[in-house]
């Protein structure tokens, strides 16, 4: 049985002009110590998504229907009280902007321990900061940075700070929103080493979130590309990036510089993403396809396999 | 360095930048931070010349010191032979004519109280005595330029109608409307997607052979810069570590840090014949906070500690227009990536 199965999820938000579809109908499910990237440009849905997953979205916010199914119960159906148990103890959460994450008036090693006392009733304050000295030493902080501040830290400090709380109540899923974005690519580089090494030794699986498709590639076994609400193309990832079909995966793919091979024009993708307060019937990438037909404006895609454990909501891409 | 087919039109001379920290309530803690040590840049008319480093590098600030918006606290920065430090009143109003600069964030660099028209058109109002009908019409022209067609759509709006991609060819049609010698371009794109990233790369890529522009681009992405740039420059700490052209740079850098910065950047596509150097050590080393050796020393996996803490090595000639300041360029040959596959498996 997967870890965490995901059955036509939709979300919305509430907005003065209308009702926002942001995510609908999003379906994968994900083993235990495997990852999950998910990719796709701003506005994709890709965040909400995540925040959906830990049910953490704002109040305008509705999950309209689908299931989440994670270690046997439906996060969906469980009171709030329920959820709370399941956040940070089974389920954590690197955030976007992680660098603000962290509480400016604490030191960093107390907001950690903090974290771990109010998860598991009856532990100590000495037992939690041991622990915090073993997470520090698993993701590379010095040890006599511990009684520092967040802002004597430097960024990659801060978010490997992130990553050790996210970690510190052994979760069996994390979910990464961009955790690298902010940060230089050496660091970058560390931060994500750090991620593949925590997965070989605890088997935790983690759901990558971020619009670089380079990063995914790197960190992740499966992927998912995301448009306009929608999941468009879902497989492994070499699959994925060695046998793109859907267009817009293609078209992502030729939009990106690579640092090595011919120097080929970059072709950016033409139009815009459609407004997902009306959406369009039938194809969502439709208007910017170059393949479109009139079938394909007319009546919503279906999924079709188009190889091993490879998918794409494409009607074309047979 | 310069071959006499490729005229200087800008140059650096040896240009230093300290910043003075404020230290706290009491005057303690008061320090200062080199932005820029010594740098020595010759940028060629109409190349686009790629400027890439980590955050607090001083790419920024070496942008910020060519449009003078900042002053250098040392050497000198030649526009055409003239020393741009010293210019004032028409002088320098002239100056501002012929250098532009294309901001970061188009979500901050557009007036939100401003149309369009207004926000391109502002330039000629400032330099050019023209006519309220010229201005429309260069408008026009150069909105039609930048992709932002019809121009008519848009020459009415407001920045918040726009999306990021449509703000930042604003700002890059606001930069080139009068026809300017040298642009610098910020990191024009870090705060746009992949595809609207492309379209904005096209642009200036257009406009550079339409306009015969010589384009300053600061990045941090080795492939954003290799994708448009001719020559790139490798900064590290306020030094000019490495320079040369841009395959050069990409297939056979020399210094270890541009070798860490290869070996950082996640592996996409077709890899097979990029090197792994190793070259970055994993923690840095203590002790080599001296002020004469190399700045990278503390980090580098390479160093002959004697040797390197010494003196901080000198740009010099490694191969043809390929400039490397490093006591031991290329000590670490690579291994191959080849047969590896760019994916690493986790």
């Amino acid at each position: 049985m997967p870890l965490l199965e995901v059955e036509n999820l939709s979300i919305g938000y509430h907005t003065r002009k209308g009702f926002r579809r942001a995510v609908e109908k999003v379906s994968f499910s994900l083993d235990a110590g495997r990852s999950l990237g998910f990719v796709g440009e701003s506005g994709c849905g890709k965040t909400t998504l995540g925040m959906g997953l830990l049910r953490l979205l704002p109040p305008n916010a509705l999950i309209t229907e689908g299931r989440v199914t994670f270690d046997g119960t439906d996060l969906l159906d469980l009171l709030e009280d329920e959820m709370r148990k399941i956040r940070w103890k089974k389920i954590s959460m690197i955030f976007q902007a992680a660098m603000n994450a962290l509480n400016p008036v604490h030191r960093v090693a107390d907001q950690i321990a903090e974290a771990m006392m109010a998860h598991s009733p009856g532990m100590q304050k000495p037992e939690a900061a041991q622990k915090v000295e073993a997470l520090f030493q698993l993701v590379g902080i010095p040890k006599n940075r511990m009684r520092d501040y967040p802002h004597q830290y430097s960024g990659g400090m801060k978010q490997r700070a992130i990553i050790a709380m996210a970690l510190s109540c052994r979760p069996k899923l994390i979910i990464a929103d961009e955790p690298t974005t902010a940060l230089d690519v050496i660091v970058q580089d560390q931060i994500l080493e750090e991620t593949r090494n925590l997965q070989r030794e605890f088997g935790v699986a983690i759901i990558f979130i971020s619009h670089d498709i380079a990063i995914v590639a790197d960190v992740c076994h499966d992927i998912g590309i995301m448009y306009a609400g929608q999941l468009v193309e879902y497989g492994p990832r070499t699959e994925v990036f060695d046998h793109p079909v859907h267009p817009y995966t293609q078209a992502l793919l030729a939009s990106y510089p690579a640092l090595t091979g011919p120097r080929a024009r970059l072709q950016p993708i033409p139009g815009e993403m459609p407004n997902l307060i009306n959406p369009p019937e039938g194809c969502r990438f439709c208007d910017r396809c170059p393949g479109a037909t009139a079938a394909c404006r007319r009546e919503a895609p279906a999924w079709t396999a188009v190889g091993p454990g490879h998918h794409a909501l494409c009607a074309q891409c047979r | 360095m310069s071959a006499p087919d490729k005229r200087p039109i800008l140059k650096l001379e040896k240009v230093r930048k300290v910043y003075e920290t404020k230290g706290n309530l009491f005057g303690r803690g008061r320090g200062q931070v080199v932005a820029l040590d010594h740098l020595d840049l010759d940028i060629h008319h109409g190349e686009i010349f790629g400027l890439v480093g980590e955050s607090g590098s001083g790419k920024t600030t070496a942008g910020r010191l060519i449009l003078r918006l900042e002053e250098p606290d040392g050497g000198r920065i030649l526009l055409d032979g003239q020393d741009t430090c010293t210019l004032k009143g028409k002088a320098l109003k002239a100056f501002r004519k012929r250098v532009q600069m294309i901001f970061q964030d188009p979500y901050q660099s557009l007036n939100p109280q401003i149309s369009i028209l207004d926000a391109v058109s502002e330039p000629l109002l400032i330099h050019t005595a023209s006519k309220r009908t010229d201005r429309l019409e260069a408008a026009r022209d150069i909105l039609g330029r930048v992709g932002l067609s019809p121009p008519e759509d848009f020459l009415f709006r407001f920045p918040h109608q726009l999306s990021g991609g449509q703000r930042q060819r604003v700002a890059i049609a606001r930069a080139m409307i009068l026809g300017p010698d040298v642009v610098v371009a910020d990191e024009p794109t870090s705060m746009l997607d992949a595809s609207i990233s492309a379209q904005i790369f096209n642009i200036l890529l257009e406009l550079r052979e339409a306009m015969n522009v010589t384009l300053l681009f600061i990045t941090h992405s080795l492939a954003a810069a290799r994708y448009l740039c001719n020559r790139i420059a490798v900064l590290y700490r306020g030094h000019l570590v490495e320079l040369g052209p841009a395959d050069e740079i990409i297939y056979r850098p020399a210094h270890p840090y541009t070798q860490a910065l290869i070996d950082a950047i996640p592996k996409f596509g077709d890899c097979s014949d990029l090197k792994r150097y190793g070259t970055l050590l994993r923690v840095d080393s203590e002790g080599a906070g001296s002020v004469s050796g190399c700045p990278f020393l503390p980090r580098c996996a390479v160093a002959q500690r004697l040797y390197c803490s010494q003196k901080n090595p000198e740009i010099r000639l490694f191969a043809p227009d390929h400039w490397v300041a490093c006591y031991f360029p290329d000590l670490r040959k690579g291994e191959s990536a080849a047969g590896e596959s760019c994916y690493l498996s986790p």
